[in-house]
């Protein structure tokens, strides 16, 4: 990075930060500290909603992801939009009617105390582990721009982050999510039409994506169809993105507070609404453009030398290590075949401007497609090695990818931009992340269990002291995030953990008001047994079974909640009977 | 049905027909690049 990176990225971030205080000097009571007074419009409320869920992983992860995976990831957003109609037809009314701090208080009124703490917890719980793996973001990029370690990044870096969230509230942090957002979607669509503008000359847009397609990466639309049927191990194709993706999104937006919080601060039923349905409609494409940028990116580096490996602060690492010689001989073995692809795909592009050239074509479409098999060999063989080198430390470099083509192509300036719109992301996500678990700590388990009455001062400063814990507690979590892959698939498998039985215990309040509260928390604690059980059990060299792709780990989640609360029902009225 | 109910409604089905158009789109992206 340059001087004018350095600088543009300490302007742009005390900036925003400042910005962030200032509107937030007035909130001081514990309802503007969770819930900004109830008096924001909708166009603040989507901002909000959607700043929440793009956290720096978003940006980070998502084109790396679809360079290594292709586009299909988009189709795990499908489901999102009909959850949004839902909620706000649903869900929406009946949290305000009852005007609730937090989603789990309803469960009070609706079952019991048990109920409520026990899916307070499990919120608590996942919302936890995966706040510390968004901070285990922005710490990637600060350890390969700075060299440092990443263990004392994640302590400085979260270290900072409870200071921002914790002198703010909820109001500054959606405050800043406005800024933040726009600034971030505008350093995308830079960041898209800079790959498009370094593209070889007799190479445009169209020509990318057809480089792209041509290696399987325009893979959008995928059914998940083999010849025995739909597979279930299938990640992401059509079935699995609406159904469990359906699943995932009503339980996230509908049941999670660092959601709930969100459109909780609405002026009213139509401007949470509005929120929501706006998201809903922005969601699919914003996600496209971002996974679009990513196979760009790997059309770009179908031209250009692309590292074996783009975490380049682990190779040199490794480099220190005798395994230096080994290292050296597959990169060198990457480089030539490599090379070999640029002239193909340049063969290829040439090709298709030829009428009647359609063998040709054939032939080099089958060239390329065996050299970048070839090419993924060697990729695995110099991971194996990097592992065997260095066995601590992330082994995927996904959520390098992104990182790794803006620090080194694009202009001066524009650099220190992104990156800190890609940090001012993270920071956005996680302080909301960490407003929701403060809140849900202090009114749903504090405030609940040691003591029942507390004044506004006192809950004000435990909501502080919350805060502070669940910073401390990321930062610890973020410790153990460097093995994880794709960040942005860690962190939505161990949502879809927890999401299921979350949204289960909030439909049988809706839909079924003969269940009371010990059927469903029991139903609740055994479905949750089972589905991390299971999840377990199928990463187990044991399970020989079929198995099941984490998105269907959701509507999974509702059906044993459902199934076990109603055969409690059943059972715990026999009993009844019997006493009587 | 009051004229507020019939904007909302309208605007949910706003909501899933872009979804289906979207996906549309995809499908024919997914076959152009093949």
């Amino acid at each position: 990075m340059t001087n004018l990176d350095w600088i543009i990225l300490a302007v742009t971030l005390a900036g925003i930060i400042c910005y962030g205080l200032y509107k937030s000097k007035h909130s001081k009571d514990l309802d503007g500290y969770f819930l900004g007074n109830r008096s924001m419009p909708w166009w603040l409320v989507v901002l909000s909603i959607m700043g929440t869920q793009a956290s720096a992983i978003t940006f980070l992860s998502a084109p790396g992801q679809a360079y290594s995976d292709g586009m299909r990831f988009v189709q795990y957003y499908f489901g999102l939009p009909i959850a949004m109609v839902v909620i706000s037809i649903v869900f929406v009314p009946i949290f305000r009617k009852v005007k609730v701090y937090t989603a789990y208080e309803y469960l009070e009124q609706r079952f019991d105390m048990k109920t409520r703490t026990l899916t307070a917890f499990l919120f608590l719980l996942s919302r936890g582990l995966s706040t510390g793996i968004s901070i285990y973001a922005p710490s990637i990029i600060i350890s390969s721009l700075l060299g440092w370690n990443i263990y004392l990044t994640n302590i400085v870096m979260g270290g900072l982050l409870i200071i921002y969230t914790v002198s703010g509230g909820a109001k500054a942090v959606a405050y800043t999510q406005q800024l933040q957002f726009l600034i971030i979607m505008a350093g995308m669509f830079i960041a898209g039409y800079m790959v498009v503008h370094l593209l070889p000359e007799n190479v445009g847009f169209k020509e990318a994506l057809q480089t792209s397609g041509n290696l399987g990466k325009m893979n959008i639309i995928t059914s998940g169809m083999t010849e025995k049927g739909l597979n279930w191990n299938d990640r992401y194709n059509m079935w699995s993105g609406v159904i469990g993706g359906f699943f995932l999104a009503l339980s996230y937006f509908g049941t999670d507070q660092s959601q709930v919080g969100r459109y909780l601060t609405a002026k009213s039923n139509r401007e949470s609404r509005l929120g929501l349905l706006a998201n809903g409609l922005v969601k699919v494409p914003m996600q496209f453009a971002i996974l679009l940028v990513g196979v760009l990116v790997f059309a770009f580096y179908q031209f250009r030398s692309q590292p074996i490996f783009f975490n380049q602060t682990r190779v040199d690492e490794a480099k220190q290590t005798p395994y230096r010689n080994s290292l050296d001989t597959v990169e060198q073995n990457f480089a030539d075949q490599r090379e070999n692809q640029q002239v193909y795909q340049i063969n290829l592009l040439k090709a298709k401007t030829v009428p009647g050239a359609e063998k040709m074509i054939a032939v080099y479409n089958d060239s390329l497609k065996t050299g970048a098999a070839r090419m993924q060999v060697l990729k695995n063989q110099y991971i194996a090695l990097l592992n065997k080198a260095l066995p601590a430390g992330d082994k995927s470099d996904t959520n390098y990818i992104f990182l790794y083509f803006v620090t080194h192509n694009l202009p001066k300036g524009l650099v220190g931009l992104l990156i800190a719109v890609i940090i001012l992301a993270a920071w956005g996500s996680i302080a909301a992340a960490l407003n929701s678990l403060a809140s849900c700590t202090v009114v749903d388990i504090h405030r609940n269990i040691f003591k029942k009455d507390c004044s506004e001062a006192e809950s004000y400063r435990l909501s502080w002291m919350y805060t502070l814990g669940w910073g401390l507690f990321s930062i610890f979590v973020a410790m153990f995030a460097t093995n994880m892959g794709s960040l942005i698939e860690a962190v939505n498998i161990l949502g879809s953990l927890f999401y299921g039985v979350i949204l289960g215990v909030f439909l049988v309040a809706f839909m079924f008001k003969n269940i009371k509260g010990t059927a469903i928390f029991w139903a609740a604690i055994i479905s949750q047994l089972l589905i991390v059980g299971f999840h377990l059990l199928q990463n187990s060299s044991i399970y020989q079974g079929i198995k099941f792709e984490f998105l269907w780990y959701n509507p999974a989640g509702v059906i044993l909640v459902f199934f076990f609360s109603f055969l409690f029902k059943i059972f715990s009225g026999r009993q009844v009977r019997v006493a009587g | 049905m009051d004229r507020s109910k019939l904007k909302w409604r309208m605007l949910y089905a706003t909501v899933l027909l872009v979804l289906v158009v979207e996906v549309c789109f995809f499908l024919w992206l997914t076959n152009k690049f093949k």
